[in-house]
């Protein structure tokens, strides 16, 4: 069956035109509106560039150079700290090298000991000895006696003993503890 | 929802019905009638305005309309065609064929045709064409009034259009428009419409007592029909009845054509069963036409 519709054919074709044409008017319609929807919403929400208030940028440099310098600061203080903490935690040098003394010989009193790191990094420690003996045997004893104890990986003599205000011989040494 | 206007104009009344269309079918949305002025087949522009301003009172939305050709512009023929499966130009040879009988030239007409049932190899085909000057002149005062017409339709196959939505398990079901201006009988055969006729002097513009002689004649006439449909058709399977226009609303009428048909008769029903005013069945089978430009 061909068509039913007995409409005359050139109203068809009319009515085809018609439908075309109100097509694309409203095409165009909801194009022009879309378009003058986007053109006006662009203005009113147009966004400005972020403008940098006047000095902030070198504010910034500033803070961020102050913020570098307290960063060294607090790396030194915890350096120091912790240099501190290794120096608490170490064992009374003082007493131990009092008993090494006496067990060596009798004639070696120790003047002053003391005990640092040979760095923040390094665990290595040293122990600077001063003491005085009757006489350079008696420091060598001690020396040897030191040495004998096993603790320390070097025991260095820093100078040659003197001779103290009272006859004795003084005599300065570094002991290394190298872990 | 798509809605779609049936306008029906006869000689003495115009009656209008806006349909909507959906996927579960349609439904009655507003309908008007209004008395003809004018004793013109076709609609004159003062009948056209007071149509568009009754529709506006009534509640129609704008859509589009699909009318009735008018009486004098339709013209109806059996052919006898080639196969579709022979690869003849089947429309030029229709056409050709229906304006060397009727006498008419090829572009004076719009012509519409569909099958016949056959148990032949021919393709016997019904043939409607519509005059188109005196339907541009119905369309023009319609669109004069702001009217938009998207279709046109043969009256009778409007009629058919809508029997065919009644559920029924018939095969052949007869529809008789019966209104004081004459009758108009539509025969189907599994919702194809075989043929109409109009018997000549059948009309209801006589006297309420008159009403069961006047069903006597249209019974004949109608049973007539239904022996020609089954002998068409070589069935003998029960046939429907249905009564519409001004008819349907005489109880004379319809108590005789009961009594003569029995539980054959059955009443147009929209899709959801609900039953229609049968003055308003030419208007909603216009309406129905899918096929509008």
């Amino acid at each position: 069956m061909i068509h039913e519709n007995l409409l005359p054919a050139h109203r068809i074709a009319r009515r085809k035109v018609h439908r075309c044409m109100n097509s694309w008017l409203m095409a165009l319609g909801v194009l022009s509106v879309l378009t003058g929807g986007s053109i006006i919403g662009a203005h009113i929400t147009k966004a400005l560039p972020p403008v940098m208030p006047a000095g902030l940028t070198q504010d910034i440099e500033l803070a961020q150079t102050e913020l570098q310098d307290i960063e060294l600061q607090i790396e030194e203080l915890e350096r120091t700290r912790r240099a501190f903490q290794q120096s608490e935690s170490s064992p009374y040098w003082d007493r131990l090298l009092q008993i090494i003394a006496r067990k060596a010989s009798g004639h070696t009193q120790l003047k002053s000991i003391q005990v640092a790191t040979a760095s923040a990094d390094d665990a290595s420690w040293t122990v600077s000895i001063h003491g005085s003996a009757s006489d350079r045997q008696s420091s060598a004893t001690f020396v040897a006696a030191l040495e004998s104890t096993g603790l320390f990986s070097s025991v260095r003599r820093r100078s040659a003993p003197a001779l103290g205000t009272d006859d004795r011989t003084e005599f300065f040494l570094d002991c290394s503890i190298n872990p | 929802m798509p809605m779609r206007t049936g306008i029906d104009i006869s000689p003495t009344t115009v009656t209008a019905a806006q349909i909507k269309t959906g996927k579960s079918g349609w439904s009655l949305f507003a309908s008007a009638r209004m008395s003809r002025s004018s004793e013109s087949p076709e609609l004159e522009s003062s009948e056209a305005r007071r149509l568009e301003s009754l529709l506006f009172r009534r509640g129609f939305t704008s859509a589009p309309c699909v009318i009735n050709a008018p009486e004098d512009a339709l013209t109806s023929s059996t052919l006898e065609l080639p196969p579709a499966t022979s690869g003849a130009p089947i429309d030029k040879l229709a056409r050709a064929e229906f304006a060397r009988r009727n006498q008419l030239e090829q572009d004076d007409f719009v012509l519409s045709y569909w099958g016949l049932p056959s148990n032949g190899p021919g393709n016997q085909v019904m043939a409607v064409g519509c005059l188109t000057a005196p339907t541009d002149a119905c369309i023009d005062s319609l669109e004069s009034a702001g009217l938009s017409v998207a279709g046109v339709d043969d009256p009778a196959r409007a009629m058919g259009r809508l029997l065919s939505n009644i559920p029924s398990t018939t095969t052949v079901r007869v529809g008789a428009r019966v209104e004081s201006w004459g009758t108009c009988i539509v025969v189907l055969h599994h919702g194809t419409m075989l043929y109409s006729r109009s018997p000549i002097g059948l009309t209801l513009d006589v006297a309420p007592g008159e009403h069961a002689e006047f069903a006597g004649r249209l019974g004949q006439e109608i049973e007539a029909c239904v022996s020609f449909a089954r002998h068409r058709s070589r069935s003998h399977a029960p046939a429907g009845v249905s009564i519409l226009g001004e008819g349907a609303h005489s109880s004379t009428l319809m108590q005789s054509l009961a009594r003569k048909f029995g539980d054959s008769i059955g009443q147009p029903v929209t899709t959801n069963g609900e039953q229609i005013d049968a003055t308003l069945a030419p208007a909603i089978g216009l309406a129905l036409l899918e096929d509008i430009a």
